[in-house]
């Protein structure tokens, strides 16, 4: 059986499984400046990770943020339509595949970007051949035979509906009217469904800011703490630890970032309360996405009483994945 | 078996410590002839990196699961009707590209 491939490439991370063994994708979404293929790699260890692409060298998730000034990642959302989204779904790729094969993939989209780019995100995938190089090593092509594109929260919801052979369970999450609160590193997708189907007037995307809320607590860290200067990313592994070391001591991190979250948090309440004006209606609600390491627990403190069953999705970055995948043996199931 | 003789020289500050551990030893010549062979035989910073890298790529693959006890399966012929018609109009809709 040909492989599957299940690709969430978000705005912070990216975390990729395949149908076929336990390999997995989990690296920052940044990708370094090229430099110039050469003869000898220095350095290139497998511990580091770099893509060969079209005669270029592109450092990719830690090895970029490491080892280059400018790295960059996703700003806006056509980001998937170019070349370092390209870069990025390769370095998947060649985490999740040791040789040339032919696979099929799912990816998916925020629910806010959907209708705009998911026929030219699909077209760029489907009857593809992504030919490169891991870390300066053999050529490696993977042929893409089919792709299909989702709206991310409905991969979180079909994780918790479908078994791990893409059987749909029988449960709340399948049978019900469940929401699903997925945010992510800078998306806020807001999805119901009605025994999976999507009820379109209660389902909206936006743009949540979480990115540019941590980018704020790393400058308000840098204040206080001078000796050094976070990034954004850090201080979202910082949050997920609840604390991080400056000059040897560990410090706890929430004094520093609650009164920086506390207006997220009320952003995305107000926001739930104007999408999901009935909350009676539900059956149940699932808040997922990577952001929802942070802030799930707190959030569902705040949305018990108001809304029925809230579940904060068990690792919760892996739901997208998870369920594209689930959703993959169900689609090409011979 | 055939002796070859070799000599060398110790400094009786800085190997102290060592002059006194081989004036207790009953072998003399068996205890420098394993000693040099570990020296001569041992892995090289290379094959010490080697080595690493292929442990490191080992552990890159390593799937933590969490949570308790066998993950949950669908029994067979219980899949929710309902949820089935849901599922194949979503398929629909998102091969057709209508999914948002």
């Amino acid at each position: 059986m040909m492989s599957i491939t299940a690709a969430d490439i978000g705005f912070n991370y990216v975390k990729g499984l395949v149908s076929t063994s336990d390999r997995r994708a989990f690296f920052p979404s940044v990708v370094g400046e090229p430099f110039a293929e050469t003869f000898s790699m220095p350095g290139a260890r497998k511990t580091r990770l770099t893509v060969t692409l079209d005669g270029q060298v592109y450092p990719v998730g830690d090895t970029a943020m490491q080892q280059s000034t400018h790295a960059g990642g996703a700003l806006n959302a056509d980001w998937v339509l170019g070349q370092t989204w390209r870069v990025i779904f390769c370095a998947a790729l060649s985490d999740l595949h040791k040789a040339s094969v032919e696979t099929t993939v799912v990816v998916g989209l925020p629910l806010e970007d959907y209708t705009a780019l998911e026929a030219q995100l699909t077209a760029r995938l489907q009857g593809q051949q992504f030919a490169f190089k891991r870390n300066g090593g053999n050529h490696q092509t993977v042929t893409v035979k089919d792709a299909v594109c989702l709206t991310q929260p409905y991969g979180s919801l079909l994780d918790q509906a479908m078994d791990n052979g893409g059987h749909i369970l029988s449960n709340p999450f399948s049978t019900g009217m469940v929401g699903v609160c997925d945010i992510g590193g800078n998306t806020l997708n807001l999805l119901v469904c009605d025994a999976l189907e999507e009820r379109s007037q209660w389902t909206r995307g936006d743009g949540l800011g979480l990115l540019e809320t941590l980018d704020d607590v790393a400058r308000a860290i840098h204040q206080r703490l001078p000796g050094i200067t976070p990034k954004a990313r850090e201080v979202s592994a910082w949050l997920a630890a609840g604390e991080f070391s400056y000059k040897g001591e560990k410090h706890d991190v929430m004094p520093i970032v609650k009164p920086f979250l506390d207006p997220l948090l009320d952003r995305i309440l107000d926001r739930l309360a104007e999408v999901w004006r009935e909350p009676g209606r539900f059956d149940a609600v699932l808040l997922t996405g990577g952001a929802s390491a942070v802030l799930g627990k707190v959030l569902k403190t705040r949305m018990d009483g108001v809304y029925p069953n809230v579940t904060v999705a068990q690792d919760a970055q892996w739901s997208n994945a998870r369920g594209y995948l689930k959703f993959g043996l169900d689609f090409w199931r011979a | 078996m055939p002796a070859v003789h070799f000599s060398f020289t110790l400094d009786a500050n800085l190997d102290s410590h060592t002059i006194r551990k081989l004036g207790t030893q009953p072998n003399l010549s068996a205890t420098v002839r394993a000693a040099l062979v570990a020296y001569f035989e041992r892995p090289s910073h290379a094959d010490l990196d080697v080595k690493l890298d292929t442990i490191l790529e080992a552990l890159r693959n390593v799937q933590v699961v969490k949570g308790e006890g066998a993950p949950e399966q669908a029994a067979e012929g219980s899949e929710p009707a309902m949820a089935r018609r849901g599922l194949e109009s979503m398929k629909a809709r998102f091969r057709n590209g209508a999914g948002g």
